[in-house]
């Protein structure tokens, strides 16, 4: 006797969940915590994620529980591509990779980043790389920023190498993985360290982004067993870009680098070799580097689908709706 | 010899005078087709000064103040425009409507026409058709708050301008329908800018304040057209409604460019 009682109660509870009211509320309750977010300078996931997913629950207790979704097919379709957009919104969350990583002209990218964000589902291991060849990066008068044109190379599945040129909004797609150039880049020069008693080591030393840090292109590098880092420093034979008309950045024609450890200094060109407390270095030449920003999402192609799925039973709907009662 | 940028601001003040002048004519309750005429020289001085600036410049209207005022200009009136031509019996709501676009061409006016810089990141199609919704999403709104707009006017000394117009109830239900195809617009647009991000800066959508406002906008216009259907709000509460979610759509083009660094973070 008790069971009808019962029924009557969970209905009860899914015409509660299903509300148009609770439906109002999520939604204010959506835009304070993107207001409230926006205002603590930066959107938290999981403050969104909570009114989201009561929202999809209003939803999905509606399309339940609510017969003008059974009436209204392109208005279900619509509800049921949003149920789609933020499931998939949050299983991306969970699965995709947004990162960022320098890359030294001609050295194989192998995977690790210097930051970036990882959904705790996501793939540790990157299965992709590339080589990237050199840069050259358009200047408008004043400085500003025009085409970028990255030169790249990668072996593809069948083990054939590929060559293409990316930047700007082109990236380099491998194995579900796109990798964007950034604004962020500059050179490096190659160095070969011979220390006492130690096998030699090559390394690239990033300078600071370029021509942003135009004036502070020196950073120290301590090879491993060298007890004092090495002060390495670029001088350029005047300016790459001209401040005043259309300018190319790639690497400059003319350079010397400047080298200071341990009280002893030396310029040297490309080729040259100098003798440093505790071992040998040899300026093998200067390379470009590049910051690229890698991200993997398997649900944004499919996200984009649901996100048409829903304009188009939208237009439908209202068309629909309209034409049968004409204004 | 007359300077391409001195044609261009001669071309955009005259479609300014232009407007104006309708704005005054519709004030005083003249003819109809005066008004139009008048809209539509607006609307071809505009266009012919964007065009020449477009030529001049090598890109569209898209970076600066001025430019994105002068072409939200052109668009609002030319979608006002169309309605006026369409649905002859909304036509006293210029009254309402020149006021503001006269207003925003003014403002263009007294903003820095100097060109920008197209960054590398706008040389794309996606650039036009995000842009072509969002004015879309724009023009339809301001004509869901003007045709709202007659229901609170009709209470103050402007009543006389309206007479003729349909009741309250079929307003409201214009207004309705404006704000609908606004938001599938609206929806669009964010679609195709999320598109656009992803290509240009490798994500879809970062919170930048721009992104951040657009959503609020879209969430607020999902609210008003919820509260429609469930609760039938009287014609006061749906143009407050109207209103409300104008007023954040209008911040979010006009004024968070203003108040944040860039209008996308990482576009400059």
């Amino acid at each position: 006797m008790q069971q009808p009682t019962v029924m009557s109660a969970s209905a009860r509870s899914l015409r509660w969940l299903a509300s148009m009211r609770l439906t109002q509320v999520l939604l204010g309750m959506l835009a304070l915590a993107t207001l409230l977010s926006y205002l603590a300078r930066g959107i938290d996931p999981i403050t969104l994620g909570v009114p989201l997913a009561l929202l999809v629950a209003n939803l999905v207790a509606a399309v339940i529980t609510n017969a003008a979704f059974r009436r209204q097919p392109a208005l279900l379709m619509f509800h049921l591509a949003l149920v789609a957009v933020v499931s998939l919104l949050g299983l991306g969350q969970l699965t995709s990779v947004n990162g960022r990583f320098e890359l030294t002209e001609g050295v194989a990218y192998d995977g690790t980043l210097l930051g970036g964000t990882r959904g705790y589902l996501s793939r540790q291991l990157m299965d992709a790389s590339f080589v990237h060849e050199g840069f050259t990066i358009e200047y408008a008068a004043g400085m500003r920023r025009g085409r970028t044109r990255n030169p790249v190379k990668w072996i593809d599945d069948r083990g054939v190498e590929r060559h293409d040129a990316i930047g700007d909004q082109k990236p380099l797609s491998i194995n579900g993985y796109r990798f964007y150039t950034t604004a962020n880049k500059g050179f490096a020069p190659l160095l070969d360290w011979s220390g006492e008693g130690a096998a030699p080591v090559r390394g690239a030393v990033h300078l600071p982004s370029y021509p942003l840090h135009e004036h502070e292109q020196l950073r120290d590098w301590q090879p491993a067993g060298l007890s004092v880092p090495i002060r390495i420093a670029l001088v350029l034979e005047g300016p790459i870009i001209d401040r005043d008309q259309a300018s190319v950045l790639s690497l400059p024609a003319r350079h010397t680098i400047v080298v200071q450890a341990g009280g002893v200094r030396a310029e040297l060109r490309p080729g040259d070799t100098a003798v440093l407390p505790g071992g040998t270095l040899r300026y093998v030449g200067l390379r470009t580097w590049m910051g690229y920003r890698v991200t993997y999402d398997m649900t944004s192609i499919w996200l984009l689908a649901a996100c048409l799925v829903a304009i188009a039973a939208l237009l439908w709907h209202y068309v629909a709706k309209f034409r049968g009662r004409p204004w | 010899m007359v300077s391409s940028r001195t044609l261009e601001l001669l071309l955009v003040t005259g479609a300014t005078g232009a407007l104006a002048v309708a704005m005054c004519i519709a004030a005083v309750g003249a003819r109809s087709t005066i008004v139009l005429l008048l809209i539509l020289v607006g609307v071809a001085l505009q266009t012919i000064g964007l065009a020449a600036r477009w030529s001049a410049l090598g890109y569209g209207p898209f970076t600066t103040m001025y430019e994105v005022l002068a072409s939200s200009v052109w668009s609002l009136a030319l979608i006002f425009a169309a309605a006026y031509t369409a649905l002859p019996k909304i036509r006293p709501t210029a009254t309402l409507v020149l006021p503001f676009i006269v207003l925003l061409a003014g403002w263009a006016l007294s903003t820095d026409p100097e060109p920008g810089h197209l960054p590398p990141t706008f040389s794309t199609p996606l650039l036009y058709v995000h842009s072509i919704f969002g004015k879309l999403y724009l023009g339809f709104l301001m004509l869901a708050v003007g045709v709202a707009g007659v229901i609170p006017a009709r209470r103050t000394v402007l009543a006389n301008r309206f007479v003729e117009m349909p009741g309250d109830d079929d307003l409201t239900e214009l207004s309705y329908r404006f704000a609908a195809f606004a938001f599938i617009f609206d929806t669009v647009m964010l679609i195709v800018g999320a598109v656009w991000a992803q290509d240009a800066w490798g994500r879809y959508w970062a919170w930048d304040p721009l992104e951040t406002w657009a959503f609020l906008s879209w969430l607020a216009l999902a609210f008003g057209l919820h509260l429609k259907i469930w609760m039938r709000p009287s014609p006061g509460i749906w143009t407050a409604l109207v209103t409300l979610v104008f007023v954040i759509a209008f911040l979010t083009f006009f004024g968070v460019p203003f108040v944040s660094d860039s209008p996308h973070k990482g576009a400059f």
